[in-house]
């Protein structure tokens, strides 16, 4: 696959650097600049907000940095969990004397360097909690949801919590509000083609022209099924009625997030959009604020996800509330 | 003779040399299942050990703890997080000691796969790394010397990866590939056997380089 990148091994850290040059909301830090800040100082008695994953998904993960959303990330290589110190070096960011929420997606390697650093962060004094995003409904049957990966929902979460914590909301209720938001979040994706890890011998899974794979996570991570290219419609239904299968009891109202993996334009999102649309009408529920566009990528994998979070009065509140990145502009 | 600095120098050394052959094999290794990057992510991370003074640390504890510090920036995958895990481990255990008897090798990657199986939440079983460190540790059960535990290591390497190869895995990336991993190695088990391999050839046969 083409890439438009000077060497390879330098990929993320040139990626980091026209990132913070383009928004200067956004700052480096740490010994290895491997952790994004907001360029403003940390309010004394906020709760930090911070994530952290591999490269090669922007917007998410350092994306998402800025007023009412992430107080700071951990930035790996690509789909390379952060290091150890990297995800120390983003709590430290992230620490205002009120602890610090980390809020990443359910992965091995992210589960561990977190867990590291908050131990250490704890050697420090720095209080911390962890909540893990686990939307993805095609990685594990529901009897087994704390094994799922985290996605494109994972952002409805960076919302709920980012904005309580701006309110002032203790740790407590910071992690509380970001696992009620996780666990009323399902998403599930198709993929049509692969993605190429920068300097890799080739791409990082095979997928035949005319076929697509129903359920794949976004480093190529198998899904239900693999068939033959099936229309837009058809597919929408499938992925609703799995996400409505899931529907919490008393939920009449959702956020919609269609999400480009990288290379699928905005015309077949919309096409997407449309047919979720009609098909969440008809199931009573009323859709708030719809996200439509590349907000969790998988470099230039093509395909489309499709996120639902369903509201109460709190969260709905909260997504509403006002919040910047350089991907994310609500109010 | 006992471990020392120089003795761990020395394998670093030797397994930086072996990475040159390995990373392929291993990423090859790893791509039948997964993002096929487990070579280049070890070579990266040996390498990164490989430029740290470990011969001039105050004690062999100091040693392993400052190539933990030295890894701990270098990688955030799983396997390098697991490594890390162990030389803090075997930081700890060696906290003060400029030597280390043979004998005492097996306890100690005993409680290096404790700390792995803790750290990543994982069984014994599963057919991951830390089957590989359970078979080498109970293989230098009462090995004293250098000759012996070579050797040793060598066959329990051979041995726990034919044990494995044709069962699932459970954890991981592969867990959902269960069917299929069946018949392949697992790459962090691999990779664990062609170093141990590399080191043992070497402690069996003279001081030559493993390229």
């Amino acid at each position: 696959m083409k890439k438009l990148i000077n060497d390879p091994a330098n990929y993320v850290d040139e990626m980091l650097d026209g990132l913070c040059l383009a928004h200067p909301g956004l700052v480096r830090v740490g010994d290895d600049r491997r952790a994004i800040a907001r360029s403003t100082k940390m309010r004394r008695g906020k709760v930090g907000v911070v994530s952290g994953g591999g490269s090669g998904h922007l917007p998410l993960f350092t994306g998402y940095v800025g007023k009412g959303l992430l107080d700071a990330c951990a930035i790996g290589n690509v789909f390379e969990g952060p290091t150890i110190n990297s995800c120390q070096d983003a709590i430290a960011a992230a620490n205002g004397g009120a602890g610090v929420l980390c809020l990443f997606g359910n992965y091995g390697g992210d589960k561990m360097n977190f867990e590291m650093a908050s131990e250490f962060a704890a050697m420090d004094g720095v209080e911390t909690r962890t909540v893990l995003g686990t939307d993805d409904i095609a990685s594990a049957k529901r009897e087994e949801s704390q094994k799922r990966r985290g996605v494109a929902g994972l952002i409805f979460a960076y919302k709920a919590a980012g904005a309580l914590a701006e309110q002032g909301a203790s740790l407590d209720e910071v992690a509380a509000i970001a696992q009620k938001a996780v666990d009323r979040t399902r998403t599930i994706g198709v993929a049509l083609s692969s993605c190429q890890i920068p300097g890799a011998a080739g791409p990082n899974f095979t997928i035949a022209d005319d076929e697509i794979e129903f359920g794949m996570g976004i480093h190529g991570e198998p899904g239900i099924w693999r068939h033959k290219i099936r229309p837009a419609d058809e597919l929408v239904d499938e992925m609703i009625s799995l996400i409505l299968a899931e529907k919490p009891e008393g939920a009449s109202r959702v956020a919609v997030l269609v999400n480009s993996l990288g290379s699928t334009p905005f015309e077949e999102l919309f096409i997407l959009y449309r047919r979720a649309a009609q098909q969440l009408g008809a199931a009573g529920l009323a859709i708030v604020n719809p996200l439509i566009g590349p907000y969790v990528t998988s470099m230039e994998m093509g395909g489309a996800s499709i996120s639902l979070c369903f509201l109460d009065d709190e969260i709905e509140t909260l997504l509403a509330a006002p919040a910047e990145c350089p991907f994310w502009k609500v109010g | 003779m006992a471990i020392t600095l120089e003795t761990l120098a020395d394998a670093i050394t030797r397994a930086n040399a072996a990475m040159s052959r390995l990373t392929d094999v291993l990423n090859a290794a790893d791509a039948k299942l997964g993002d096929g990057d487990t070579g280049t992510m070890l070579a990266r991370l040996i390498g990164t050990f490989a430029a740290v003074d470990v011969r001039n640390a105050e004690n062999l504890g100091a040693g392993f703890m400052a190539l933990a510090k030295a890894g701990a920036a270098s990688t955030g995958s799983s396997l390098g997080t697991l490594i890390i895990t162990a030389m803090m481990t075997a930081g700890k255990a060696t906290t003060g000691k400029t030597e280390l008897d043979w004998s005492d090798l097996s306890g100690l990657l005993a409680a290096i796969r404790y700390a792995a199986m803790v750290r990543g939440k994982a069984e014994l079983g599963a057919k991951t790394i830390i089957d590989g460190l359970d078979a080498l540790a109970s293989s230098l059960e009462g090995k004293t010397d250098a000759a012996s535990v070579a050797a040793a290591a060598e066959q329990a390497m051979d041995a726990v990866l034919a044990e494995f190869r044709n069962r699932p895995s459970a954890m991981g990336r592969a867990r959902m590939f269960a069917e299929k991993s069946v018949g392949l190695d697992d790459p962090g088990m691999l990779a664990l056997a062609e170093i141990v391999r590399s080191l043992a050839k070497t402690a069996q046969h003279g001081a030559t380089p493993v390229a």
